[in-house]
């Protein structure tokens, strides 16, 4: 009986070490591969060349809404009420409060970050000379209606809902 | 109590007269009373200083007040003390405010620099110097904000006070220091004096104050500011650097030019071994006194005793300050008492050599030569000969069909355009290089940066910023690194061009060149295919076209190549990539273009990624890769390249003319489209109103409208930081610098009633931490 129940403990030890072992290779492959990211990196491209790859939005019909949750949107625009004492003056989604839209346009880059869901999205915010790429780090979930919608800028200290 | 009478916005370096006002206070004035003017400023608390000059009131019934452009917009307040003496010589004078006045400068409606100064900072006497000293000059400037002011020291041999500009016409030291004028209106540049005392000197005592015999104990300097070349003013008081060459009565037979080591101990003198005589000779063995760059020459040399054995001669070009060496023969066989040496030609590379400063050195033009003569396996002392004004040969750079230009673009007009692009910041450079290489001697203390290398790399510099400005476009920071850590490497840490294998003597060096580059005698049969393929096709092209400059020039192919991109005559004149700019602009060049290897600079260094290690596959394999990655990873820290302004160089993006920008349209624009509320846009809502306006071009962070002359270069003018001390104007554009919880600042134009930035402002703040720091500016366009 005894060498059965430490055979039976031997198997789960070595199983549950083979799982541990396996696991971060196979997430890591879901992300890249799965077409829930796809879709989420083409809402953000769709996002960002929309508003910022010019001085007015590509489709007027479209708005903040269509891409961004009601959270988010909400925090923004408690922090931007008080026109006497604005908590934040710039758009998070860019980290300033002016860009060139064709210089995001061709240099918009978005990434699979390590954690599910979240992704980043860099770009040249004026393409000037020595101009460090500007990184925006968002978290993309589905809402109720399988829309895929920024939850969260979790590089910035007011609206990583931390 | 009276009044004072005077203007209440002088208008800044212009001097005002303030005066009693006689007829308001006519009642109140005592004849015996006197009238004593004190200046008061406003200050942040609310309060009052008085700034009265070292505390000493000026005194009258009228007196003269000017203001400087750092206080344009700021409160002050005239306050005028009536003193009553006694009428008896015991009782105590009384004194009492008799008036006051507040005054506001304004800014000069005209650019100018109203006052220049220099002087020797922290020291006990400001005015006094050593060579190893670092003067400051200032300029006190009105409405120049953002603009670079061009400083150029002078010496004076004037008698007298004031600069005669005549007498002085020949003693300009061939460098120009740049400042930038900051907020409060002053442009300082730092003349670092070391860095310059040869050439400095050099001018210094070449020509004398009228009835002098020489320059005496100390160079008397003083400088001009100039805004565009305009708008000159000099400093009045001249700083005196004690002349290091002053020796009161020389000994006539003290050696003048110590004589070159050549042994590890003083030889001494061999009396059977004797050097008599040397001086230059044409192919005839004449005596030559005159000579064109370009030229070949030869060396005549007399000896006694020293047949069989070998010397080396010397060429040295004069300088009063200290000489520089332009070639060196090889070793020599006296093969009789008198011989004629192989003949060299005194090619441009040979030329440059004595040039310190470029085309502004006064040996750009002509220059002096001597010989050394050096005995090598003898204990003979080596002798200079032909260094008195009698000996000297002459050496002039002409324009002919048989000279070469190293830098053609430099004499046609082009090459008087200011070069704009690539503008290296020379002293954050060189002291932050002294820190990222330190050298220490022996007690571990820190030994100072050369002043050749660090002359070396001001020229490269220079080079670097004309090679972009030529091709109009901006360099690439890390690109710029990368080549200065490879020149690093391979000139062996003096950035001075450098010649492969020099270390070997002449005949190993040349086997070494046939053996790698000849088609003919080269080592093996790949290696002459190699040259063959490299268009290196005679018998004799190894030997000829081994590796020179910065980055080892090597093949006829690429010497070819180089000549067709700089129109210099590399292939027949291969000393010509041996001058110091073209070295620079081959290394540019031949790296971003994969000239040498066929991979380019950009295959491994951009603006996103950098890979310094496999860079050195443009140059050569991953030969000696690791440590140029090392030194570029160091010399990027010690970077700071100006904001390119190359494409501001073209007229496209020039300050706009005034006609160009309407205000009234930028403020439609902003009044028309600002929204309800903040949505933190406020750069992209003034950036469009200026667009409406008419200036195209402009972009950037709110900060950036405060920290850089953003503005300014369009053609606004920075009219204060005060907003209580300014009258608004519609079209006034005001811009906030990063605070706390701010990165970005703030920026917003007056529309004539209210602030309105992406949304019309309730207030001048929008956080609170900008009215806390208070850091802002006012800039407005003046029609």
């Amino acid at each position: 009986m005894k060498i059965i129940s430490f055979l039976i403990v031997s198997f789960f030890f070595i199983y549950c070490k083979q799982e541990t072992k396996i696991n971060p290779h196979s997430v890591t492959g879901m992300v890249q591969e799965n077409t829930h990211s796809k879709e989420a990196i083409k809402m953000l491209r769709d996002f960002y060349l929309n508003f910022y790859s010019s001085d007015e939005p590509l489709d007027k019909k479209k708005s903040m809404k269509d891409f961004v949750s009601s959270r988010v949107l909400k925090r923004i625009d408690s922090l931007t009420k008080n026109p006497e004492n604005l908590i934040i003056d710039y758009d998070p989604f860019i980290k300033g409060q002016d860009y060139n839209g064709e210089s995001i346009k061709k240099s918009l880059e978005i990434k699979p970050l390590k954690n599910n869901d979240e992704y980043r999205v860099s770009f040249l915010q004026f393409g000037g000379q020595d101009e460090a790429k500007t990184n925006i780090d968002v978290l993309v979930k589905k809402d109720d209606s399988g829309k895929f919608l920024i939850y969260s800028i979790i590089n910035d200290e007011h609206l990583n809902f931390k | 109590m009276g009044a004072i009478t005077g203007n209440q916005n002088p208008i800044v370096g212009e001097t005002n007269s303030y005066g009693i006002n006689l007829f308001g206070a006519l009642p109140f004035i005592s004849s015996n009373a006197s009238y004593e003017w004190y200046l008061f400023k406003k200050q942040k608390s609310g309060g009052w200083m008085d700034i009265t000059k070292n505390g000493v009131p000026k005194k009258g019934m009228k007196v003269d007040y000017k203001f400087f452009e750092p206080v344009a917009g700021e409160l002050f307040e005239i306050r005028v003390f009536e003193v009553v003496q006694g009428l008896l010589p015991s009782v105590e004078p009384s004194k009492k405010l008799f008036g006051k006045l507040e005054v506001t400068p304004a800014s000069s409606r005209n650019a100018q620099i109203d006052k220049v100064v220099l002087f020797n900072r922290g020291k006990k006497d400001i005015n006094r110097a050593n060579y190893t000293d670092t003067l400051v000059a200032q300029a006190f400037c009105t409405g120049l904000f953002g603009k670079e002011i061009e400083f150029q020291l002078w010496e004076d041999d004037a008698a007298g006070k004031g600069h005669d500009a005549a007498v002085n016409k020949n003693n300009k030291i061939p460098h120009v220091f740049k400042a930038t004028v900051n907020e409060r209106g002053i442009a300082e540049a730092k003349i670092l004096l070391s860095a310059d005392e040869k050439i400095m000197r050099q001018v210094a005592n070449k020509f004398l104050m009228k009835g002098d015999s020489d320059e005496g104990a100390n160079h008397e300097y003083y400088v001009t500011a100039t805004y565009l070349g305009k708008g000159e003013k000099a400093s009045q008081i001249n700083v005196l650097a004690a002349n290091p060459d002053y020796q009161p009565k020389p000994k006539t037979d003290s050696p003048k030019f110590p004589a070159t080591s050549t042994g590890k101990t003083p030889k001494q003198p061999d009396a059977k071994g004797k050097i008599l005589d040397a001086y230059f000779a044409d192919a005839g063995g004449g005596k030559l006194t005159k000579v064109q760059v370009g030229k070949k020459v030869q060396v005549k040399i007399k000896t006694s005793g020293m047949v069989g054995k070998h010397v080396q001669y010397k060429v040295w070009e004069y300088d009063l300050g200290s000489n520089d060496l332009v070639y060196e023969s090889g070793k020599i066989k006296v093969v009789n008492d008198l011989i004629l040496t192989g003949s060299f030609t005194i090619s441009q590379g040979t030329f440059g050599k004595g040039i310190d400063f470029g085309s502004m050195d006064s040996d750009s033009g002509k220059q002096n030569y001597f010989l050394e003569v050096i005995p090598i396996d003898v204990s003979a002392e080596s002798q200079k000969f032909g260094v008195n004004s009698d000996g000297l040969m002459e050496v002039e750079k002409v324009r002919s069909p048989t000279t070469v230009n190293p830098t053609p673009e430099k004499d046609d007009k082009k090459s008087d355009k200011k070069a704009d692009c690539c503008i290296i910041d020379e002293e954050y450079f060189l002291k932050n290089y002294e820190l990222e290489f330190p050298k220490k001697n022996k007690q571990g203390k820190l030994i100072p940066l050369s002043n050749s290398v660090k002359n070396s790399l001001r020229r490269m510099f220079r080079s670097i910023s004309e090679y972009y400005s030529n091709e109009k476009r901006c360099c690439n920071k890390y690109h710029i690194a990368y080549l200065l850590a490879t020149a690093k490497l391979e000139t062996g840490h003096t950035f001075d061009p450098v010649e492969e294998a020099n270390w070997l003597s002449a005949n190993v060096r040349k086997k070494y060149f046939q053996e790698m580059y000849d088609p003919v005698l080269g080592k093996s049969d790949k290696r002459k295919k190699m040259a063959k393929d490299n268009e290196n096709t005679k018998e004799g092209d190894g030997e000829k076209y081994y590796g020179r400059g910065y980055v080892q020039l090597t093949w006829k192919k690429n010497y070819r190549k180089m000549q067709e991109k700089f129109g210099v005559n590399l292939v027949d004149n291969r000393e010509n990539a041996l001058n110091h700019e073209l070295a620079v602009k081959i290394m540019i060049y031949g790296s971003e273009k994969g000239v040498f290897t066929g991979r380019k600079l950009s295959d491994y260094i951009t603006n996103n990624s950098k890979d310094y290690y496999n860079a050195r596959r443009v140059i050569n394999g991953v030969d000696q890769a690791a440590k140029i990655q090392g030194y570029a990873e160091k010399i990027e820290k010690c970077l700071k390249i100006k904001e390119c302004n190359c494409k501001e160089s073209s007229s496209k993006s020039k300050p706009q003319t005034k006609e160009k920008y309407n205000i009234e349209a930028a403020v439609n624009y902003i009044n028309k489209n600002a929204l309800a509320k903040s949505e933190g846009a406020c750069a992209k809502y003034v950036r469009k109103a200026i667009n409406a306006g008419g200036i195209a071009n402009i972009f950037g962070h709110a900060t950036e409208y405060y920290d850089t002359d953003k503005l300014v270069k369009y053609g606004f003018t920075k009219v204060g930081t005060d907003i209580n001390s300014i009258t608004l104007k519609k079209g006034d554009i005001a811009a906030f610098g990063s605070v706390k919880g701010h990165p970005y600042g703030h920026v917003a134009m007056w529309n004539g009633t209210q602030w309105v930035s992406d949304f019309k402002q309730k207030s001048f703040w929008v956080a609170n931490q900008y009215s806390t720091d208070k850091k802002y500016a006012i800039y407005r366009w003046n029609n």
